[in-house]
């Protein structure tokens, strides 16, 4: 049975049950939740971990390569806080402490962004812990699990970073399988340092100042321990599929056995690639295709991956980096594989290119995916490609060309011929299936819109679809306007992640949003689509009205639940909102989802059921005979004829001032 | 803030308030039955920081504890460890240079862990961070003040020699006024170190510390006790040691006596300790030393060569004598107490 | 007993009483241990360490692992495992209160044996280094002069833990390791200042510049 979690608190689940004994931490976004979840497990006695709060990242990670020397301890970061522990990683990984770090991948700045790419996880790189990265909060669970046992393993004993992209990934809620505690202890046994500092019998010195001779003894079997961390991780892996049924390799290799076009890349945005895969997967004219997600990015197996390579017979490898290699040739991901290929495979070795993208929150859509294998068919058919990396999403600076003057004359001058080959072919950009419906709620910070989406994966999870829901993250605070996005599968196995970003059902936690000139919420619904708006004040027919000509087929509802919420005394409305999304998106029905909210929903438990059967019975669409009160303040009519570039002629309507007074 | 509290007494002190039981006493004279380091160490000939780091290691051990000591970079760091490990059966663990306070937090935390588990009894151990004045005052400030502030149990030493001795006599937080180093260079425009150095214990105190004491190797007997005083108290304890560095301070291996002797009596190095009360919010200090002779601030600047410019220029030893009659004017509840005024040969009821 | 204008610091000692008046505290013995007064007692021994400790693991090869009956472990199934291996097999054994928790083969991952893994140092496996070449005097303490146990001095003011006390009680006496003196004079001078003035420097009791440098003679 699988239960909601984010990224974030997987990936405490994984601390949780490795049983860390130390787990010291400085928050930063996007792992934050993670060291909440432990230090809240810690605070309610669910945990034996003894905490640190620490006052720096750099102390986070002093302390957990001290604590690590004795017992097992983890700790969670990102972006700047991982580059300012990277001073000391050098210790975890010279003086073989196999600790264990989650790793929120994010940009890292300046200018300063929250988002997400992998510029974190290419900045440690050079510090000798195993990198792991993971595509789910499923894979980062299970990653941290066995994380300590490939880096507690005697031929190992290094440490390890389990990397997940930052909100997509640490802030997506998704239905997870937690292992059982009993089941996870047979697997990860106990961990017992091979130097321990507190055994007065053997007195031992870490970090001893060595001249260059043993020092360059002792790198020489710090990279042997590392490298062999590649045999473990696959054993590793398997051992895991046999005990949970849920195996990991060095890389996922998804599509074409015999695929000859082949996109690489780390983690989380093979979601969007999958779907992409399978829908070109035996199109016509279109050779074998096949993502390449790799898991273990260091150490690199190189050798693995040429194999994998050269057995598919593949032709052309489009590599995908969510970071830069600032002056190098090729970005980090790129230039392991060219090398790899060029290595082991010599003359055979397909032909490699390198594409930037997903940079600071960039989103890597499934569009990308169908350029990336386009330019992988045009260098496989032999036609010349950059020496250089391209870029997603730069107007100027496109991978094909479509109109010359779009690009930036600079460029023209030396690609110019290059890009002249390079030709865009219709049947890698034909229309993709929709096989998911997208809910987008708008509130306002505050609101307890992710609880109600939150709850509402649960119950779609137990009524058997698949559910993944992210909110939108950023410097917005109370007050502010956020969006958060539900996607909806049919179930089957397949995992879905990316967003279409055209939405099946909109709900707003509030009528004035309808009105805010930043967001224009409507824009994205479907014509097909319904559109659920906490509102006792607004008729369907001034939604309609709003709504416009184009979206006359859209279903309109509304919902009083800001009445609900006062009736039941609750202090939030989302309850009653959760009840009403049930009206309107009635693949995933009440009555089914009813059990699983039962256990789950805020306290008070029974006021909150109570607002969630209340919503769903006032839901009011447009063809329910039952009208609500129209409200007809002037002062609410004042409110919904306002624009903002009526703003400078709207005098301050008197009755607000004369309510104020009352 | 807190209460201060002067006790009326002068001298070495075996008794705390936090303590039931007196700590024991090595006595200014006889054997002590431990070793702390092992020789063979890289250190200067006349180190007095080694001195002073055997002798903590000595009074823990006389306690039946054994040491895990968490060292920071530095000189004391480098020269006991090239190659080789001078600790003996002091298990050691250096991480860096910036995160002595942060490693002492993960072997406590480790050192928790492990009783809870089971594994170890807690009063077998004690958790010992040491670092130099560098990792001190300036780069390991931030990790020492929280270590402090999150209220562990653990003694924090640090080895003060007054610069970074270690990577070639460059000024830090604690180098003191006047003094030539090779970033305060005694010059014809700037004449040598023109700020003042901070006060460990004060900032300690600050920072909620349970027990603060500033000690010298000379005096063995008394900074020994005040190791086994920090080890007992509970909660974290910081004391400052004087460190003779014959290189750094330009001065002869055999004076290690005399210029100790000269610092307590010029009163540019004070021996005290400060325990808090944390009921009362009250912290008792107590002078332990009371100068023997009236010394000036030059003659003990005199033998030392980083002072060699300083001390030509009247008006910067004058406001040395200034800041060290400033720092002394703190026990002036105790001296009056006592009926005691400064009389030629030094302090007389 | 505390005054009117005095009150009681709230203490935990158990010998001694701490009554404050105004900014002033004075420490007295308590009324009702006044006869046996603990005085810090002069220390004679080492503590000896308890018995339930952490044990580290060890980290055997095969010769190791055959030469020794283990109890607790399938020694030939152990063996085996590690024959097949081959030589840098090794056997990590963890006992702790001497019965096998933890008994797991696995190839040595170092290239350099003689380097513990994390660089790690076994610090009473080393011996010290030779650092008589460091001074430039030797000093050799006068057996006749030397108090012994009754003072110690120099040994605890010795940078070098070079000085050793030889000996127990009456006919005891102090030593300087010359593999580990590096020559910096502070026991000289502390032994002249504080103690007997029992040692020689080159042999000489009396160095005229040096003497007249420190003590004025």
């Amino acid at each position: 049975m699988a239960t909601v979690l984010s990224g974030n608190s997987a990936a405490a689940w994984g601390f949780r049950l490795s049983r860390v004994q130390c787990y010291p931490y400085y928050p930063i976004t996007p792992s934050t939740a993670c060291s909440e979840q432990i230090a809240r497990w810690v605070s309610d006695g669910a945990l034996e971990t003894v905490t640190i709060n620490a006052e720096s990242e750099h102390s986070a990670a002093s302390q957990i390569i001290a604590a690590g020397k004795s017992v097992r301890a983890g700790t969670a970061t990102s972006s700047k806080g991982l580059l300012y522990m990277i001073e000391v990683m050098e210790n975890a990984s010279g003086g073989s402490i196999p600790c264990g770090f989650f790793i929120g991948n994010r940009a890292t700045g300046a200018p300063i962004n929250i988002w997400a790419d992998n510029s974190d996880a290419y900045a440690m790189r050079d510090s000798g812990a195993i990198q792991i990265f993971t595509a789910d909060a499923q894979e980062a669970l299970d990653g941290v699990i066995q994380g300590y046992r490939i880096a507690e393993d005697l031929r190992v004993r290094l440490p390890f970073a389990v990397n997940l992209r930052g909100f997509t990934g640490t802030h997506a809620y998704e239905g997870v399988e937690i292992p059982k505690p009993e089941e996870v202890d047979r697997f990860l046994p106990g961990y017992v340092s091979t130097m321990p500092l507190f055994a007065p019998a053997k007195p031992v010195t870490y970090g001893a100042m060595l001249s260059a001779l043993p020092y360059r003894r002792h790198k020489r079997n710090q990279m042997a321990a590392l490298k062999n961390a590649v045999e473990i991780t696959q054993e590793i892996g398997r051992e895991f599929g046999e005990r949970f049924g849920r195996s990991y390799g060095l890389f996922d290799w998804i599509g074409d056995q015999k695929a000859k076009l082949v996109v690489a890349l780390l983690g989380e945005s093979a979601g969007a690639g999958e779907v992409v895969v399978r829908h070109l997967q035996g199109k016509q004219g279109i050779p074998g295709v096949a993502l390449l997600k790799i898991r273990l990015f260091s150490p690199f197996p190189a050798r693995e991956i040429s194999r994998a390579l050269a057995a598919a017979g593949t032709k052309a490898v489009v590599v995908l980096d969510e970071g830069l290699n600032h002056g190098g040739v090729f970005p980090p991901l790129a230039q392991r594989i060219a090398t790899a290929v060029q290595l082991h495979l010599g003359s055979h070795a397909p032909k490699v290119a390198s594409v930037i993208g997903g940079l600071g929150g960039s989103e890597v859509r499934q569009e990308h995916f169908q350029l990336m294998f386009n330019l992988a068919d045009n260098i496989a058919e032999g036609k010349a490609s950059r020496a250089e990396p391209y870029w997603l999403d730069i107007d100027e600076d496109p991978i094909f060309v479509e109109n010359e003057n779009q690009v930036n004359p600079k460029l023209w001058k030396k690609w110019g011929e290059v890009w002249k080959q390079q030709k865009r072919k219709e049947k890698y950009f034909s229309p993709l299936p929709q096989e998911t419906d997208e809910v987008r709620i708008y509130s306002r910070a505050g609101q307890g819109a992710i609880t109600s989406a939150v709850g509402f994966t649960g119950a779609g999870i137990l009524a058997g679809r698949q559910l993944l829901t992210v909110p939108a993250f950023g410097s917005e605070r109370r007050g502010a306007i956020i969006t958060t996005d539900t996607l909806v599968h049919g179930g089957g196995g397949q995992k879905i992640r990316s967003f279409n970003r055209t939405w099946d059902v909109m709900v707003l936690y509030d009528d004035t949003i309808l009105y805010s000139p930043e967001h224009q919420a409507l824009d994205g619904l479907k014509e097909s689509g319904a559109l659920l708006i906490n509102s006792s004040r607004l008729t369907v027919k001034k939604l309609r009205e709003q709504l416009g000509a184009g979206k006359a087929n859209v279903r309109v509802f509304t919902v009083p639940a800001a009445e609900i919420a006062e009736r039941l005394g609750l202090k939030h409305i989302n309850m009653a909102m959760l009840g009403a999304l049930h009206r309107v998106y009635e693949k995933i029905p009440l009555e089914k989802a009813l059990p699983y909210y039962e256990r789950h929903v805020p306290k008070p438990r029974d006021l909150s059921l109570e607002a969630i059967r209340l919503g769903y019975a006032e839901c009011t669409d447009q063809g329910a005979k039952k009208r609500l009160k129209e409200v007809r303040l002037p002062v609410t009519e004042e409110f919904l004829a306002w624009r903002p570039e009526d703003h400078s002629q709207i005098a301050w309507p008197s009755e607000i001032e004369e309510i104020r007074a009352g | 803030m807190f209460n201060i509290l002067y006790n009326r007494d002068i001298g070495i002190n075996l008794h705390s308030f936090l303590l039931p039981e007196p700590v024991k006493d090595v006595g200014e004279y006889g054997a002590i039955p431990t070793t702390g380091l092992t020789s063979g160490h890289q250190g200067c000939t006349g180190c007095g920081m080694v001195t002073g780091t055997n002798q903590a290691l000595r009074a823990l051990k006389l306690m039946g504890k054994h040491v895990v000591a968490s060292i920071g970079t530095g000189c004391n760091e480098v020269i006991t460890t090239q190659n080789t490990s001078c600790w003996g059966e002091t298990s050691v663990d250096h991480n860096n240079f910036p995160n002595t306070g942060a490693t002492l937090s993960g072997n406590i935390a480790a050192l928790k862990a492990l009783s809870r588990a089971g594994a170890v009894s807690p009063e077998r151990f004690v958790n010992l961070g040491i670092a130099g004045d560098g990792g001190t005052y300036d780069i390991g400030l931030q990790a020492l003040l929280a270590w402090i502030a999150r209220g562990e149990d653990g003694i924090y030493i640090c080895l003060n020699n007054q610069a970074y001795m270690n990577t070639g006599i460059q000024g830090s937080g604690a180098t003191p006024y006047g003094a030539n180093t090779s970033t305060t260079p005694f010059g014809k425009v700037v004449h040598g170190n023109q700020r003042s150095p901070q006060y460990l214990p004060d900032l300690a105190l600050a920072a909620g510390a349970s027990y603060v004491a500033t000690a010298c190797p000379l005096h063995h007997r008394d900074l020994m006790i005040k190791v086994q005083k920090a080890a007992a108290i509970e909660g974290p304890c910081v004391i400052e040691l004087y460190s003779v560095c014959p290189e750094g301070w330009k001065s002869e291996t055999d004076v290690f006596h005399e210029i100790t002797e000269l610092a307590l009596d010029s009163r540019f190095w004070v021996l005290y300790e400060g325990e808090r009360d944390r009921a009362g919010n009250n912290v008792l200090f107590t002078l332990n030393y009371l100068p023997k002779r009236p010394v000036s601030a030059l003659e003990y600047l005199n033998l030392q060569e980083r002072f060699s410019g300083m001390r030509q220029l009247g008006d910067m030893v004058e406001h040395a004598q200034a800041l060290v009659d400033a720092r002394w004017s703190f026990w002036k509840p105790v001296l009056e107490a006592n009926g005691l005024e400064r009389k030629e040969v030094g302090y007389e009821a | 007993m505390a005054t009117a204008e005095e009150r009681v610091l709230d203490s935990k000692n158990r010998h001694m009483e701490f009554t404050v008046t105004g900014r002033l505290v004075t420490a007295r013995p308590r009324e009702a241990t006044d006869k046996n007064e603990v005085r810090g007692s002069r220390i004679e021994d080492r503590v000896a360490p308890s018995a339930s400790e952490l044990c580290a693991p060890e980290i055997l090869a095969i010769e190791e692992v055959a030469g020794q009956v283990i109890d607790g472990i399938d020694s030939k199934a152990i063996l085996n495992r590690m024959a097949d291996i081959g030589p840098e097999a090794r056997l990590f054994l963890y006992r702790p209160q001497g019965n096998v928790a933890r008994a797991e083969v696995f190839e040595d991952p170092r290239i350099c044996p003689e380097i513990n893994r994390g660089a790690v140092i076994e610090n009473l496996k080393e011996k010290p280094k030779d650092v008589s070449g460091w001074r430039t005097h030797d000093f050799i303490i006068d057996t006749k002069g030397c108090l012994g146990d009754e003072c110690g001095r120099c040994a605890v003011m010795c940078p070098e833990n070079a000085i050793h006390l030889m000996g127990k009680g009456k006919g005891s006496f102090h030593e300087i390791d010359p593999l580990a003196c590096k020559g910096c004079y502070i026991c000289w001078v502390e032994c002249y200042r504080t103690a007997a003035d029992c040692i020689l420097v080159d042999g000489k009791t009396f160095d005229a510049a040096m003497r007249a440098k420190h003590f004025g003679e």
